[in-house]
C-alpha cells in the first residue's frame, strides 16, 4: 500500500480557500460571479477556438471538392451485409420480371426450398434468384421466362421494402409484379428505435437523396440531428466510406506481411450455431451459409424469447410509421408501372400465441385495406395454404417445405389475379418477341 | 446519458453556459439540479436513493459533528446504514444465489427467492464518499453545514458516474473560491475532454471489438493470442477508464472545479505497489486512508501488514462486482502486492540486490513483469464464469490438453479473423498503442499529466493537433453509445 500520496495526486485547492469554514454559504464577494472573458480578440487566442475554425475550414474545403463526388455509390467500400451482396446480385440480373420483398421470414424459406428444387447447394448471399417461383408460374402462364427475385433481408421493414423500390427498381431493373410479403413484425418490430436505423435503410440511402424522409425516417430527435450533421460535416457524411478505404488500404497493405506470419483462424470455421445466427449478423461473407437439398428438417430452435420480445408491446407509434411507409412503397410502384402485391405471411401456431389478437387483426386489416386502397392483389396465406409446425424451423421462420407451401400459394395467385396474370403475360410475350 | 454520448455534448455545454452566466448565488442550485437531471437520464426512480442517502448523511454528520457522547455510535450506525445500503444493491442478489447453491449442495429442498435488483449508477462511488466524510467528521473536520452543497458532493455530475472519488475538504471549498473562466481552463477543460474521447473511442473501442469477440473463446485461441488479448485488454481498460476520467476533469474544469487525477503513467510501474500508487488513485488512497489503516496498516509486523494488505484488496475485488471472479482478481492483487513487501524486505538486507534493482534495465523488467502481473488478474475480471477462468489459464499457461487439431501455441491467429478491419490490424493497433502511449507519456511527463502531449517546441501546432483529433473522432464515431468499463461499478 503506499504509505503516502504522491505530491502530484493533491487536488490543487488554494490556501485561501482551505481557511474558509465549510459550508458555510456563499461568498458573494469573492468575485466567483465573474463573468468569462468575452472579448472577440481574447477568443481568437484560444487553441480550441483556432482549432474550431480549421476544422470548419476542412470541412468546407471538403464540401466544395467532395472528394466521393461523381463516384459509383456501388463502387464505394461499404459493409458486406446482407443487403449489399443482395443488391449486388440484383444488379447482375437482367430485366427481372418478379420481385419479392420482406423479412427473413421470406428469405429463409425461399431459398431453402430453392435448393430443394435445384436439387443443390445454394448460397443465399450470392444467389437470390428463385426458379422454383419461375417455374410455378410458367405452369400456368404458358411461355412465361421471367426471372424472379428474392429480395427478402433479415429485419427488413416495410420502410426497407420502399427503400429498395425507390433505389433498386430503376431503368432495366424494374419488374412488373413487386410482392410484398409481411408478417406482423414487419410493421411494428419493437427491436429498432426508427425506420432509419436499419442496416438496410442505412446502406439504401447512398443510391438517392433522402432529405424528403427525414420526418419519417427519423422519429426521435437525436437520429434527426444525426441526420442534419451529416447534411453539413463531410467527416460524419462520409464515415462510412472514409473507415472503409481506410481499413481496405491498411488491410491490402498488411496482407503480405501476415500472409507469412498470421495461421488461419478457427473463428473462420463456421460451426452449426455461427451459421444459425448468420442472420443477426452486420456483416457476411459468401459461403456464410449455404442451403443443403434434402437437409433434415425436423430441427426446431426455440426462439421464443426474440418473438415475446418483438411482439411484448403494440408499439402503436412505429406501427403508424410503417403504414405510411407502405402507403409509399405502393404509390412508388405503381408510378414505376409495377403491380403490388400483398401477402399476409404465416405465423406458426406457436408464434401466434404470442401476438396479441388485437395487433395480429389490426395486421390484416392493414393489409386488407391498403390493397383496396391501391387497387393490387392481397393474398392471406393464413387461409390458402395449411401450415403446421412441421413447416417452421422455430416460432416465426419456415424451413424449406413451408417455403414451398408459400411459393406456390405465391405463384397460383400471380397466375390467377387479372391483373398480375396481364402484367406477367406481357412479360411472356416480351420473352417470345 | 454517456460521456460519449450526443447528449452529453448537448448538455455539457448547456450547463457550462447557463452556470457561469448565472448570479454566483444561485450556481451551487443550479449545479445541483443538473446533476440530478443528469442522473434521472439513466433511471429516474434511483434519485430518490441518492437524495435519501443524502439527507441521511448530511445529518449524520452534523450529529456526529454536536453529539459528543453518542458520537461513535453514530459514526457506526451511518456507516453501517451506507454499506448496508451498498451491500443490498451490489451484493444481496449474489448472496441469495450463492446461499441456495449451498442448500442445493447440502440437499436442502429450501431455496431463497430470487429477484433481479439494477445496480443504481454510481453507487460503488457515491457511497465510499459518504464513508470518508463520516469517518473524517469523526476524525475532527468541520461537517459541511450548507445542505445544497453537501447534496452537491456526491452527486456532482462529472465525477457522479466513475469517480473520481473525492474528498469533501478538495470540493466544498471550491464552491466558495473566487473563480471564474479564463480561457486558460476553458481551452484545458476541452481539450481534456477531447483527449479523453480519443481515448475512449479511438483507442479502446478499436481493441474492444477484438476482445469483445475472442476472449471468451479461448478454445479457439493460440497460447500467444491469449496473451496478446490480455495485454490489450489491460489497454483497452486503461484507456477506457482513464479516458472517462479526463471527460469528468474537463468537465469539471469547465465549471472551474479540480477534480483528483486518477491515473499517473500506470503502465510504466516498475513494481505492483508503484502501479496501485498510479492506478485509480482514488480508489487506492480511499482503500489506504479507510480500510488498510483502520485494519492496522503496516504498524504491526510483517504477517499483519501481509493480511492487512491481503483483506484490503480482496475487499477491493468486492468492491468491483458481486461474484468469485471479482473476490480472486482482487485476492491476486493482494497477492502480488505481498510478494513486492517480501521481495523489499530481501532488497534491503542485501547491498548487491539494492544495487541491482537501482540500474535501468532491473527497471525495465520490472515493468514489464508488473504489466504482465496486472494482465493476468484480468482473466477473471472480463470473463464472466470461473470455468471459463480456468480454461483461459489453462491456455495462458499452455497447460490445455494437446490434440491433433490443437493450435499452435505460438501461432499467431488474430489478425486472420474475418471481419472488420480491426482484427487485421490488431498487432499495428497494439504496437501503435504502446508507442503513441510511450511518446505521450514521455512528453507528459515534462509537462501537466493528464493534459493533452504536445513538446513545447511544436506548440504552435496545437490547434492543428486538436483539430486532427477532432477530425478523428468525427470520422470513428460509432453508431451506438458503448458504456464505459467501469460505468458497471
Amino acid at each position: 500500500m503506499p504509505s503516502s500520496p504522491p505530491p502530484t495526486l493533491q487536488t490543487k485547492v488554494d490556501s485561501a480557500s482551505k481557511t474558509r469554514a465549510l459550508g458555510t454559504g456563499s461568498d458573494a464577494s469573492s468575485g466567483r460571479g465573474s463573468q468569462p472573458e468575452g472579448k472577440l480578440s481574447t477568443v481568437c487566442k484560444s487553441k480550441v477556438f483556432q482549432a474550431a475554425v480549421l476544422v470548419v475550414l476542412a470541412n468546407l474545403l471538403l464540401v466544395i471538392t467532395n472528394p466521393f463526388k461523381g463516384v459509383d455509390p456501388d463502387s464505394l467500400p461499404t459493409l458486406k451485409s446482407w443487403v449489399f451482396w443482395t443488391t449486388q446480385d440484383y444488379r447482375q440480373e437482367v430485366d427481372p420480371k418478379v420481385v419479392l420483398l420482406g423479412s427473413s421470414l421470406l428469405m429463409n424459406s425461399v431459398w431453402m426450398q430453392e435448393a430443394e428444387h435445384l436439387q443443390k447447394n445454394v448460397d443465399i448471399v450470392v444467389n437470390r434468384r428463385t426458379t422454383y417461383l419461375e417455374s410455378i408460374i410458367s405452369k400456368y402462364i404458358k411461355g412465361y421466362q421471367g426471372v424472379c427475385f428474392n429480395f427478402g433481408l433479415p429485419g427488413s421493414m416495410v420502410s426497407d421494402d420502399y427503400m429498395i423500390a425507390r433505389t433498386q427498381f430503376d431503368k432495366g431493373h424494374t419488374p412488373k409484379v413487386m410482392v410484398l410479403c409481411l408478417g406482423p413484425r414487419d410493421l411494428m418490430d419493437t427491436s429498432f428505435s426508427c425506420a432509419g436505423a436499419t442496416t438496410a435503410f442505412k446502406y439504401l440511402e447512398r443510391f438517392t437523396d433522402t432529405k424528403d424522409l427525414l420526418d419519417i425516417a427519423y422519429t426521435s430527435a437525436w437520429p434527426k440531428i444525426n441526420f442534419m450533421l451529416r447534411e453539413y460535416i463531410y467527416f460524419v457524411d462520409k464515415k462510412y466510406h472514409s473507415q472503409s478505404v481506410l481499413g481496405e488500404q491498411a488491410k491490402g497493405a498488411l496482407n503480405p506481411i501476415f500472409a507469412t506470419m498470421a495461421t488461419p483462424s478457427a473463428f473462420n470455421l463456421k460451426t452449426d450455431f455461427d451459421k444459425q445466427f448468420a442472420f443477426y449478423r452486420s456483416e457476411v461473407e459468401k459461403g456464410v451459409f449455404i442451403a443443403k437439398p434434402n437437409a433434415q428438417t425436423d430441427s426446431f430452435y426455440d426462439n421464443g424469447k426474440d418473438w415475446k420480445k418483438r411482439f411484448k408491446n403494440s408499439n402503436d407509434e412505429m406501427f403508424d410509421n410503417q403504414k405510411i411507409w407502405l402507403n409509399k412503397c405502393l404509390t412508388e410502384a405503381k408510378a414505376k408501372g409495377i403491380t403490388p402485391v400483398l401477402v399476409n405471411m404465416p405465423v406458426s401456431e406457436l408464434g401466434i400465441k404470442y401476438i396479441p389478437p388485437q395487433v395480429y387483426k389490426r395486421h390484416v386489416d392493414t393489409l386488407i385495406e391498403m390493397s383496396a386502397k391501391y387497387d393490387c392483389p392481397y393474398v392471406d396465406t393464413m387461409k390458402e395454404g395449411k401450415f403446421d409446425m412441421k413447416d417452421f424451423s422455430d416460432y416465426g421462420h419456415m424451413d424449406a417445405s413451408g417455403g414451398r407451401k408459400i411459393i406456390d400459394i405465391i405463384g397460383r395467385s400471380l397466375a390467377s389475379d387479372v391483373r398480375t396474370r396481364a402484367a406477367l403475360m406481357a412479360a411472356a410475350n416480351e420473352g417470345s418477341n | 446519458m454517456l460521456f460519449n454520448s450526443a447528449a452529453y455534448l448537448v448538455f455539457l455545454p448547456l450547463v457550462v453556459a447557463i452556470y457561469w452566466f448565472m448570479p454566483f448565488r444561485y450556481r451551487t442550485a443550479f449545479l445541483l439540479a443538473a446533476s440530478y437531471v443528469f442522473y434521472m437520464t439513466w433511471k429516474p426512480i434511483y434519485l430518490v436513493l441518492i437524495v435519501a442517502l443524502t439527507a441521511f448523511n448530511y445529518f449524520a454528520g452534523i450529529a456526529i459533528e454536536k453529539q459528543k457522547a453518542q458520537r461513535k455510535m453514530i459514526l457506526i450506525g451511518s456507516l453501517a446504514a451506507n454499506i448496508l445500503t451498498l451491500a443490498y444493491f451490489k451484493y444481496a442478489y449474489f448472496a441469495i444465489d450463492a446461499s441456495n447453491s449451498v442448500l442445493a449442495i447440502a440437499g436442502r429442498k429450501i431455496s431463497y427467492p430470487l429477484h433481479e435488483i439494477i445496480l443504481p449508477l454510481g453507487i460503488s462511488f457515491f457511497v465510499f464518499e459518504f464513508i470518508h466524510y463520516l469517518v473524517d467528521v469523526y476524525k475532527g473536520s468541520p461537517a459541511v453545514k450548507a445542505p445544497l452543497e453537501f447534496a452537491l458532493f456526491p452527486s456532482f455530475f462529472p465525477t457522479q458516474i466513475a469517480g473520481p472519488i473525492k474528498r469533501f475538504q478538495d470540493f466544498v471549498p471550491q464552491l466558495h473560491k473566487p473563480a471564474k473562466i479564463t480561457l486558460k481552463d476553458f481551452d484545458e477543460g476541452v481539450e481534456l475532454i477531447l483527449w479523453g474521447l480519443f481515448k475512449k473511442v479511438i483507442v479502446a473501442d478499436s481493441v474492444a471489438v477484438v476482445i469483445d469477440k475472442c476472449m471468451p473463446h479461448p478454445e479457439m485461441l493460440s497460447t500467444f493470442d491469449c496473451w496478446t488479448l490480455l495485454w490489450a485488454f489491460a489497454i483497452q481498460v486503461y484507456f477506457d477508464f482513464s479516458g472517462y476520467t479526463d471527460i469528468a476533469r474537463g468537465s469539471a474544469a469547465l465549471l472551474g472545479f479540480k477534480v483528483p487525477l486518477n491515473f499517473n503513467l500506470p503502465f510504466l510501474a516498475g513494481s505492483i505497489t508503484e502501479y496501485w500508487r498510479r492506478w485509480h488513485i482514488s480508489l487506492s488512497l480511499w482503500l489506504r486512508d479507510y480500510l488498510f489503516f483502520p485494519l492496522g496498516g503496516s504498524k504491526h509486523g510483517t504477517m499483519a501488514t501481509l493480511r492487512n494488505v491481503m483483506i484490503t484488496f480482496t475487499l477491493a475485488g468486492l468492491w468491483h462486482g458481486a461474484g468469485l471472479n471479482y473476490i480472486i482478481f482482487g485476492a491476486m492483487h493482494g497477492l502480488w502486492l505481498n510478494l513486492n513487501r517480501l521481495w523489499r524486505i530481501q532488497v534491503e538486507k542485501s547491498a548487491l540486490l539494492l544495487k541491482l534493482t537501482e540500474t535501468k534495465i532491473f527497471h525495465c523488467f520490472g515493468v514489464i513483469l508488473t504489466f504482465n502481473c496486472l494482465a493476468v488478474t484480468l482473466v477473471t475480471f472480463r470473463l464472466p464464469s470461473m470455468e471459463l477462468s480456468g480454461r483461459y489459464f489453462q491456455k495462458l499457461l499452455m497447460l490445455s490438453p494437446q490434440t491433433a487439431n490443437s493450435i499452435n501455441p505460438l501461432a499467431m491467429t488474430i489478425p486472420s479473423i474475418e471481419g472488420p478491419a480491426n482484427f487485421a490490424l490488431f498487432p499495428v493497433i497494439l504496437i501503435s498503442i504502446v508507442i503513441g502511449h510511450l511518446i505521450s507519456n514521455q512528453l507528459q511527463g515534462k509537462g501537466q499529466p493528464g493534459i493533452l502531449p504536445l513538446p513545447k517546441s511544436l506548440q504552435p501546432l496545437r490547434p492543428a493537433y486538436l483539430a486532427a483529433i477532432a477530425i478523428l473522432l468525427l470520422l470513428f464515431a460509432p453508431d451506438g453509445t458503448p458504456s464505459f468499463v467501469y460505468f458497471q461499478f
